[in-house]
């Protein structure tokens, strides 16, 4: 033993450890819990300081945190609370909230930014700055936008249930993998931004009743946890009782170079969709079908499988950008002009005359959708680096040649073809 | 004190060659390439290993002439002392000051990503001594530590390339950059690159026999592949964001944690960070140690040691300690230093290998 000990205080290695464990491990154990110390945030609302809500005159934002604080209790109920302060930078307007709440604000588990349009009238990178220097923020965290106010929608999304957040960011990727192919995570937010175009999506959400979309609906009877903090004690405007929707209709804001150029239906969405090769899902109707079998139908077909190659050739310096999709669809609804159909459906053989009523119909929403973005100068499919990765001199002195480089969609000639398989 | 350095084989050569070329560009090196040299940043270290691969070829040129020589001792019967001193002074601050950087950018990634109420003196408690043991207890020692991490850290390595396949998801915009950026990018980066002067210094203690050296170039190679794919696998995932993902190798492993839904995968690429950390900076010091040891051939091991931590120490805390301080000495000051081993040694090898052609014809 006093050999082994001896040999102890031989080795230096020995004594470092015990030194570093004496100094950092046992005033470790008298440190508070994590737990005690930070409030874990789930999702982040900003909007602009209204006037007559001003604090103080020089306030610029109001950042809302729902934020979840762990309390010791024998159910398993998650408790979340809406805080809010405001501030004249999101940085000390988080600083004031953490005050508020007495904690360290803890944005490790942020799931979603709720933006008010409001503030989207002057260029996003600004507030946005913050959040996206913070080391401790996922990059894929959502972005998303609302017309009511960025706290009230917090509220609402508060009163869903305990995981509620993390709902609205599921929503939120449903739009991304199955219905409008618009991811919106503060990495796609700045790639699109940093990129060649330039243009940004940001899903746009509304808490109004409305009857169409994808509603998650919020009841009004759960009231704990509803308290709300804004240094000066303003309450939500959500009261108890209230019914609330949080709706996604797949309405998209598009910005470019952080700017807010437009909002797009969900409708336009879908049709910008058809020309993307990395959307495959969704449907297609084809309105007042008259044949054999059908009656002045509507025909809404399902799209199994798309595939879309894109080819530019120049033709005396203007670009010819061919878009050919190659699309396999299955009928899934059938709205007969009278009524119910009586030959079964399930075998019906789509002849010519529908492939070319469905061309006819996916050739107007690809032509639709290439007008709505050269109505607004977005390339939001990213022609652009298609065309320079293929020809970078031919494209290039394709953009010399115009008065004004940011105009070039309206300077392609497209042209569209359809291939339509049946299932 | 008494610093065993016995010699170590052509395997624990190209561990440490391996180390040497691999460890310190991994990490914020890819981000910051991609600033000038945009989505073509995986040229810059194709063109930089290019140089630094003539210097490795230099090193067998003259490790095969002179098998058994100090480097020091062939430049004094060359050039003479003030020469040799004066190289070796060169050389003795090029490895503090890359020791500085290294340690800057470690304490800084796991500051910001795990121990964000740590502060510097609790970092150089767990950097300092290690190192210093390292570094003390001899050259076989590290040798023979780093053959045992070494699968540990091929492994991770691998595993971090593979795993970085998964986030390229983009088809980004080629052709950005021009050539005259590629290059203005490699000279801002170029101390980064150069540490195979490593290899010179030691030549004693290196012992390779004849058909080993296809080994030492193996694991360089090796070593080469894995910078060029992390740069590429890194700047591929993020294109036109990577300016913003300063640590290259977490944040590969990081996207694919947070768009595939794969847990806390980025804590591999940590252990990663730390072993090479570890090894390089005993390598950094071990260069300084042997530098000094030159410069005052007189006076005892431990005042070369004594003399890197006291400097480190005030160093670290009084000049850089943190990112943009350390990125701008990185890219504005240490490029200077690169003169050593992208000018200074070549030059000085290259004639002394001419000299001894010319003998031997003569005889």
């Amino acid at each position: 033993m006093k050999h082994f000990v001896v040999n102890l205080f031989k080795t230096p290695m020995f004594l470092i450890f015990a030194l570093i464990t004496l100094i950092y491990a046992l005033p470790a154990l008298g440190k508070q819990a994590e737990l005690s110390r930070y409030a874990v945030v789930t999702a982040i609302g900003i909007d602009n300081v209204e006037e007559e809500n001003l604090e103080n005159p020089e306030n610029k934002f109001e950042v809302s945190l729902l934020t979840f604080i762990p309390i010791a209790e024998q159910t398993f109920t998650e408790t979340y609370k809406v805080i809010s302060a405001q501030g004249r930078s999101i940085s000390e307007a988080m600083d004031l909230a953490g005050l508020h709440i007495g904690r360290e604000i803890g944005l490790s588990h942020v799931k979603s930014v709720i933006m008010n349009t409001d503030l989207l009238k002057d260029d996003v990178s600004k507030f946005l700055d913050y959040l996206s220097r913070s080391k401790n923020m996922a990059a894929s965290t959502k972005l998303l936008a609302t017309d009511s106010k960025a706290k009230d929608f917090l509220n609402a999304v508060q009163k869903l249930n305990s995981e509620s957040s993390i709902k609205v960011s599921e929503v939120i990727n449903f739009n991304t993998n199955y219905i409008y192919s618009s991811d919106s995570s503060f990495e796609t937010f700045f790639k699109g931004m940093f990129g060649p175009t330039k243009v940004s999506l940001v899903p746009f959400l509304t808490i109004n009743d409305t009857e169409g979309g994808i509603s998650v609906a919020s009841g009004g009877e759960q009231s704990g946890g509803q308290e709300s903090s804004n240094g000066g004690g303003q309450n939500s405007s959500t009261t108890s009782g209230q019914n609330e929707e949080i709706v996604n209709s797949g309405d998209t804001l598009i910005f470019k170079d952080g700017k807010l150029k437009t909002m797009l239906t969900g409708f336009d969405m879908k049709k910008i969709n058809l020309v993307r090769g990395d959307y495959t899902t969704g449907s297609i109707e084809v309105k007042d079908y008259t044949d054999k079998i059908f009656d002045h139908a509507n025909l809404i077909f399902e799209i199994f499988d798309k595939s879309v190659q894109y080819k530019v050739k120049y033709e005396n310096g203007t670009p010819i950008f061919y878009i050919n999709a190659q699309m396999t669809l299955a009928l899934s609804e059938v709205e007969n002009g009278d009524g119910m159909v009586e030959k079964n459906v399930e075998f019906f053989v789509v002849d010519q005359k529908c492939i070319n009523a469905l061309e006819n119909k996916i050739r107007r929403s690809v032509a639709d959708a290439i007008g709505i973005m050269r109505d607004n100068q977005t390339d939001i499919v990213d022609f652009y680096t298609f065309m320079h990765n293929s020809d970078k001199k031919a494209f290039n002195n394709f953009l010399d040649s115009l008065e004004d480089r940011e105009d070039y969609l309206n300077r392609i000639v497209f042209k569209i073809g359809v291939d339509i398989l049946s299932k | 004190m008494k610093v065993l350095d016995r010699s170590i084989t052509a395997w624990q050569t190209g561990i440490i060659l391996f180390i040497l070329l691999f460890a310190n560009k991994i990490l914020i090196l890819p981000s910051l390439l991609y600033e000038d040299a945009k989505l073509e940043a995986f040229l810059v270290p194709i063109f930089l290993f290019v140089l630094e691969l003539g210097l490795i070829f230099l090193f067998y040129r003259i490790k095969t002439k002179y098998p058994s020589e100090r480097f020091s001792d062939i430049l004094k019967n060359h050039y003479g002392k003030f020469v040799t001193y004066s190289l070796y002074v060169l050389i003795l601050v090029f490895f503090f000051c890359k020791a500085l950087l290294l340690y800057n950018v470690t304490y800084i990634f796991f500051r910001n990503m795990i121990y964000k109420d740590s502060g510097n003196i609790l970092f150089l408690f767990c950097f300092l001594p290690v190192v210093n043991h390292l570094a003390i207890i001899g050259l076989r020692v590290i040798g023979r530590t780093a053959q045992l991490f070494f699968p540990v850290i091929i492994f991770i390595s691998l595993f971090c390339i593979c795993i970085g396949f998964f986030g390229i998801n983009s088809s980004p915009l080629l052709y950005q950059a021009s050539i005259n950026d590629v290059f203005r990018s490699c000279l801002k980066h170029i101390s980064a690159f150069g540490d195979s002067i490593f290899l010179f210094i030691f030549m004693d203690k290196i012992k390779i026999q004849k058909g080993q050296w296809k080994i030492v170039f193996s694991f360089a190679g090796i070593a080469m592949l894995f910078v060029v794919t992390i740069t590429t696998v890194f700047i591929l995932s993020y294109t036109y964001t990577s300016f913003m993902h300063p640590f290259a190798i977490f944040e590969i492993m990081s996207y694919v944690k947070e768009f595939g839904g794969l847990g806390r995968i980025d804590i591999i690429s940590m252990v990663l960070i730390i072993i090479l950390t570890y090894f390089q900076l005993a390598l950094y010091l071990k260069g300084f140690m042997e530098s000094f040891h030159v410069i005052f051939s007189k006076i005892d091991n431990i005042y070369s040691v004594l003399t890197f931590n006291i400097v480190f120490v005030l160093a670290v805390n009084y000049v850089v300690l943190n990112l943009s301080k350390g990125v701008i000495y990185g890219e504005t000051i240490l490029p200077y230093f690169s003169i050593i081993s992208f000018v200074f040694i070549p030059a000085l090898v290259v004639v002394m290998l001419l000299k001894k052609r010319r003998k031997e014809r003569k005889k």
